[in-house]
This record gives structure tokens, C-alpha cells and sequence, in this order.
């Protein structure tokens, strides 16, 4: 029941991504961060297999740093989802990685972008995009309501919407998400949306 | 695996001070050809190890061998001015010691010095020719006072 969705703005782009950890019914935490930045100007929203989440996204990190030291400068977006998209290639005949990924993005020249990745390397360059079940509903609500060049204020309004949908249809719809945004002034943690917070640990 | 090489318009000279990571540095001297590999495998090695071991590293767990070292050609007279000369000094203090050491053997002037210096705050960032002239600059003059005291005094009859 993971919700991965993402969106293109003026001059920024935005990846929600939901924060449960969930192993078969169990419901292991609400706080995981699906959302790694890659480097200042680059995050990637993950959803699927949790460890193949983890281990492809930090490999990718690390390599889009060792690229930055070998060359003195960063990979531009485009580089780096057209890497992903090869790496995740080369694995899938042998041992494919179930991760899908939203790869977002601000470079100097060419402004903000957001790359849709899935985990048999398909890649597009997207304004909008989502994956999940949560996807049936942020979709339409993007395509209903999205248009280019929107202000902050009016995306982080539309992802609410989304994510108002998601938790009032999806059957077991993840309680909290994390809102992630990259601009020129870099990536980073935008905002929470929780509706359940961890219970605090009552005195004996 | 293509190998770019990036000119940068104000790099005159192979860097002989590169980033290792972001909180390591490498100075080499001898076979550039051969530093160059050495580097590359190091760059990887920095960033499998991160992957691995994935917490950042501890600087207080690795070895800080050196409180002060040369290498290269003359690094023995070098290493003799940093022992008698070495009295911890912090800052600007250090670039100035540094400094102070190269000039025993090398021409004097910012074209033939690099100095790059790594602090917590700032990560790795080099000084720039006028940078280093400046402080050379203000070396040769403080040598020359040393100079000018030792012949001034005597005069006592």
C-alpha cells in the first residue's frame, strides 16, 4: 500500500512519499523516509521491496558522489536517471531490483525535473507522476487539477488534496507522509503530514 | 567505463592537493600517471566503504598519525624545520608554518606553492595565488626584521 507520487513546479519540484514500514500485516514504524537525497540538488523517492529500496538507493548516492569527486562537478538530473535507469537495466536478467522510483530534481539550466523510473527501468520524464495503489487516486486528482508552473502554495495544496484522497479510499491507507522539495536553493524536508504520531511511553 | 577530464579555465597546472571525500585529502608527489590511479581507487574505496559500513566515519577513530609531516623531494630538511619550528600552532598560524616550511626549499612565490586547507566547518578549500603571495609577502618581511635586529643591537661600547 505504498503511495510514492511527485510533481513539477515554478522553479522547484516536490516527491510525497508515505512513511510506513510494513512487513506482511505487521505495521513496523510510521516514520521511515522514503525519500533519499541524493546529493544537494537531487532526492529520490523509493517504493517497493524494502531492503532492494534501501541498498539500490544508497548505491546510487554513492555512486553520484564518487562521480562528483572523480570529475569536480555533480551529475546533471538527466545523468543521474538515465544512470539509475541502467543500473536497475543491467540487474533485471539476473537479480532485479523491485524498487520504483520518482528521481526529482533542479539543475541551473534547465530548472526543475522529475523522472519516473519503475523497476523494469522504464524512464520518463514526467511533470506528474505516482506509484502505488495510492497512484488510482493521485493521478486523477493531478490531472484534474495540475498545471504547469504552479506556486509552491498551490502544489503543496494539490498534494494535500492527494493525499486527503488516499487516506479517505485506500482501503489500509498509510497514516503519515512526508512532503520533500528541490529548488535552487537545494533539496530538502518541506513537511510532515501525520495522522498518527508514535504513542509517548507512559510512566510505570 | 569513460574516463572525462575536465579543464578547468583558471587550473594552469596538474592539482597535486585533490578532495578524497569530504572530509579527506590527498597530497602526492613523484609519478602523476601513477597518482591519478591510486587516487581513483581511493575515491571508490571512500564511498564502498560509506556504503558498507553506512555511519558516517569517526575522524577520532582513524589513525591521525602526524601532527606534522613532508614528503617529496627534500622533505628531510623539511621535516628538521617543522621539528625545531612546530609549536602548535592553530589558524592562520598553521597556513603560515606550512608555508614557512616550503620556502626552505622552494622558490619563493604563490606559482610554485598550493596550500589547501580542511577545517569542520568549511570541509577542503585552497588558497588562491594572491592568498598565498600575501602571506609570503609578510614571512620574507618578518625574516628580514629577524635580520635587521640581529646586525642592529650590538653597539654597546
Amino acid at each position: 500500500m505504498e503511495c510514492v507520487f511527485g510533481l513539477v513546479g515554478k522553479g522547484f519540484a516536490l516527491v510525497v512519499a508515505d512513511t510506513s514500514a510494513v512487513h506482511s500485516i505487521l505495521l513496523h514504524k510510521t516514520n521511515e523516509d522514503k525519500i533519499m537525497v541524493l546529493d544537494s540538488h537531487k532526492l529520490m523517492g523509493a517504493s517497493g521491496e524494502a531492503g532492494d529500496r534501501a541498498q539500490f538507493t544508497e548505491y546510487i548516492q554513492k555512486n553520484v558522489a564518487l562521480y562528483q569527486f572523480r570529475n569536480g562537478i555533480p551529475l546533471t538530473t538527466a545523468a543521474a536517471a538515465n544512470f539509475t535507469r541502467g543500473e536497475l537495466a543491467t540487474a533485471l536478467r539476473k537479480n532485479p531490483y523491485s524498487v520504483n522510483i520518482l528521481l526529482a530534481g533542479y539543475d541551473k539550466e534547465t530548472g526543475p525535473s522529475l523522472y519516473y523510473i519503475d523497476y523494469i527501468s522504464t524512464l520518463h520524464k514526467v511533470d506528474k507522476a505516482a506509484f502505488g495503489y495510492g497512484s488510482y487516486f493521485s493521478l486523477s486528482m493531478m490531472d484534474r487539477h495540475y498545471h504547469s508552473d504552479m506556486s509552491l502554495e498551490e502544489a503543496v495544496d494539490l498534494v494535500d488534496k492527494c493525499i486527503i484522497e488516499i487516506r479517505s479510499r485506500l482501503v489500509i491507507a498509510p497514516p503519515n507522509f512526508v512532503i520533500k522539495i528541490v529548488d535552487q536553493d537545494g533539496a530538502r524536508e518541506h513537511a510532515w503530514r501525520e495522522s498518527i504520531k508514535d504513542a509517548p511511553i507512559s510512566a510505570a | 567505463m569513460l574516463f572525462l577530464c575536465i579543464c578547468d579555465a583558471f587550473m594552469l597546472s596538474v592539482r597535486k592537493i585533490v578532495n578524497l571525500d569530504d572530509h579527506i585529502a590527498l597530497a602526492c608527489t613523484g609519478l602523476k600517471a601513477d597518482a591519478r590511479v591510486l587516487i581513483n581507487r581511493a575515491r571508490i574505496e571512500c564511498q564502498s566503504h560509506r556504503l558498507t559500513v553506512e555511519d558516517p566515519t569517526d575522524p577520532s577513530g582513524t589513525f591521525s598519525a602526524w601532527k606534522a609531516n613532508a614528503t617529496g623531494r627534500n622533505s628531510n630538511s623539511m621535516r628538521e624545520f617543522l621539528e625545531k619550528n612546530y609549536k602548535e600552532p592553530s589558524g592562520q598560524e598553521t597556513v603560515k608554518l606550512a608555508i614557512c616550511a616550503l620556502l626552505e626549499v622552494v622558490e619563493s612565490g604563490g606559482k610554485n606553492i598550493e596550500v589547501a586547507v580542511m577545517t569542520k566547518e568549511h570541509g577542503l578549500w585552497q588558497l588562491d595565488e594572491a592568498g598565498i603571495d600575501a602571506i609570503v609577502a609578510e614571512i620574507e618581511a618578518e625574516k628580514a626584521a629577524a635580520e635587521a635586529a640581529k646586525k642592529g643591537p650590538p653597539k654597546e661600547t
